[in-house]
């Protein structure tokens, strides 16, 4: 892809080598002429002094390119960045009712002022501000739905509706999440993520479900979103592995209460990403999963140390016998991280029996975990 | 007002002017550092700025300064442990971006009419 400034530094290149040659070749001419005596030596010596110039020429061109390129851009910014501010004057007073509001159509630095004027107000101002975006009537419908179109283009043109928040340009958004490029359906499910309302939030989450995105992006696109709920429930019934880590991960981190016996169902999945992602969500959710005892021991004995740390975590929650004699037994597993999280777990639940396992635990290496983690709960006390 | 956003500072600045306040700008660590010092009304301070963090400067107000100028926090980030962290070292409200300027107002008024 070409960056700005590539495409006049490529020419000039070009320009440069055809210049070159043309004089390489007017030499060879003119001292092939010499060699057999057809030209006299002033033609010989007048063609070197040109190709010496033409050289010449050529490299303070190519010298002074860069350093005359970066001096306009600073200065371009710098321009840029003063009109940019004068117009977020301008709308910012015309908000307030303290001057009248520029009559469109605005430039586009004025625009981008409108964009990030959207992305930081809301309420009455934010509402006016929605207004005036929709009556600048940007063209990112010709961007968008043109062949011709560059992929910056379309990836500024997705950026704009994203800040801008309009939910009507959801349609606009929506064709994007079948699009070949990876990059596209990124920047289009992250748009989609800050424009859908109401309805659009369910038809985004079936477009993602069809967008073939990894999941850490879907889970960075649930996190985006104002109202993930109904995406992070469509996910967990209808979804791939991929959608259901996300929406486990998304879960927990965003405390979805209402869907934590959803995840529950998931600590019996065979895949053991999902199963840690739905022991991770409960955990964040302070969610207890009782009746779930043999699952979870179950994990406890598995031999992927992930599965077993978190499963571990877990028990804390169980807040019963059962849990404080499997967190007893835990701290001699073999693992550092399933140790350790026993030794935390046991500290939550019953901090008298993680002092009776520093001094007396059996294993050497659970009773100095538990120790430890005696000593970091005294620091931060 | 300690802020690194020219819009966010702009339409604060439009705004408290004309609630009749003279609001001063800084836009990163060191010169709110500076600042700091003075007899302000109230502050309203980002967290994420060019040298440092917004959170240490609230702690510098505190700790060190030791004055109870009314903090208005206003930041882009959402977690509630940032939060926490905020009104734990002092903050007395904590909104977020995008904000009502409306409540931005109305917090400062309460507090200002409070300190």
């Amino acid at each position: 892809m070409w960056r700005r400034g590539e495409r006049l530094y490529a020419l000039l290149v070009f320009l440069v080598v055809a210049l070159e040659a043309l004089a390489l070749g007017k030499l060879v001419l003119v001292f092939s002429g010499r060699l057999f005596h057809l030209l006299g030596y002033p033609q010989a010596q007048q063609a070197l002094l040109e190709a010496l110039f033409l050289t010449g020429v050529a490299l303070i061109l190519l010298s002074a390119y860069i350093p005359l390129y970066h001096a306009y851009t600073k200065t371009k910014e710098l321009w840029d960045r003063k009109v940019f501010e004068e117009w977020v004057s301008r709308f910012s007073l015309a908000l307030f009712g303290e001057a009248a509001l520029p009559p469109p159509p605005w430039p586009r630095l004025a625009l981008e002022a409108l964009l990030h004027l959207r992305e930081t107000l809301e309420g009455d101002c934010g509402e006016r501000i929605e207004a005036w975006i929709r009556q600048a009537n940007p063209r990112w419908n010709r961007v968008l739905k043109g062949r011709l179109a560059s992929r910056p283009a379309r990836l500024d043109a997705l950026e704009a509706l994203a800040q801008a928040r309009l939910p009507e340009t959801l349609g606009l958004i929506l064709p994007y999440l079948r699009h070949p490029d990876p990059v596209l359906r990124l920047a289009a499910a992250r748009a989609g993520a800050r424009v859908a309302q109401g309805e659009g939030i369910l038809q985004l989450g079936r477009a993602l479900l069809q967008a073939g995105l990894p999941r850490g992006a879907l889970l960075e696109i649930l996190l985006l979103q104002n109202q993930a709920t109904p995406v992070v429930d469509l996910f967990l019934r209808e979804g791939q592995v991929e959608e259901r880590w996300a929406a486990l991960e998304a879960l927990g981190r965003l405390k979805i209460h209402t869907l934590a016996v959803m995840a529950t169902s998931f600590l019996e999945d065979p895949d053991p990403e999902l199963k840690a992602a739905a022991m991770r969500a409960l955990w964040r959710l302070g969610y207890a999963p009782e009746g779930y005892e043999d699952v979870l021991l179950v994990s406890l004995k598995d031999a992927r140390e992930f599965l077993r740390a978190h499963a571990t975590r877990l028990l804390a929650l169980l807040k019963n016998d059962f849990a404080r004699r499997i967190l007893w037994e835990m701290l001699s597993d073999p693992s550092f991280y399933v140790r350790r999280a026993a030794a935390e777990a046991l500290g939550t639940l019953d901090p008298e029996t993680l002092r009776e396992a520093a001094q007396v635990y059996p294993d050497p290496y659970g009773r100095a975990m538990a120790a430890q983690v005696l000593q970091e709960a005294s620091w931060k006390s | 007002m300690v802020e690194d956003d020219p819009v966010v500072a702009k339409v604060v600045e439009v705004v408290l002017r004309r609630e009749g306040h003279a609001p001063t700008l800084a836009t990163d660590y060191a010169s709110a550092r500076t600042l700091l010092a003075q007899d302000w009304d109230a502050v309203i301070l980002d967290l994420n700025l060019p040298g440092g963090s917004g959170l240490d400067l609230l702690r510098y107000l505190r700790k060190e300064l030791k004055l109870s100028t009314p903090v208005l926090v206003l930041s882009g980030m959402k977690q509630e442990r940032k939060k926490a962290e905020a009104l734990a070292l002092g903050a007395q409200a904590y909104l977020t971006k995008p904000f009502n300027l409306g409540e931005l107002l109305r917090c400062l008024e309460e507090h200002v009419a409070q300190g």
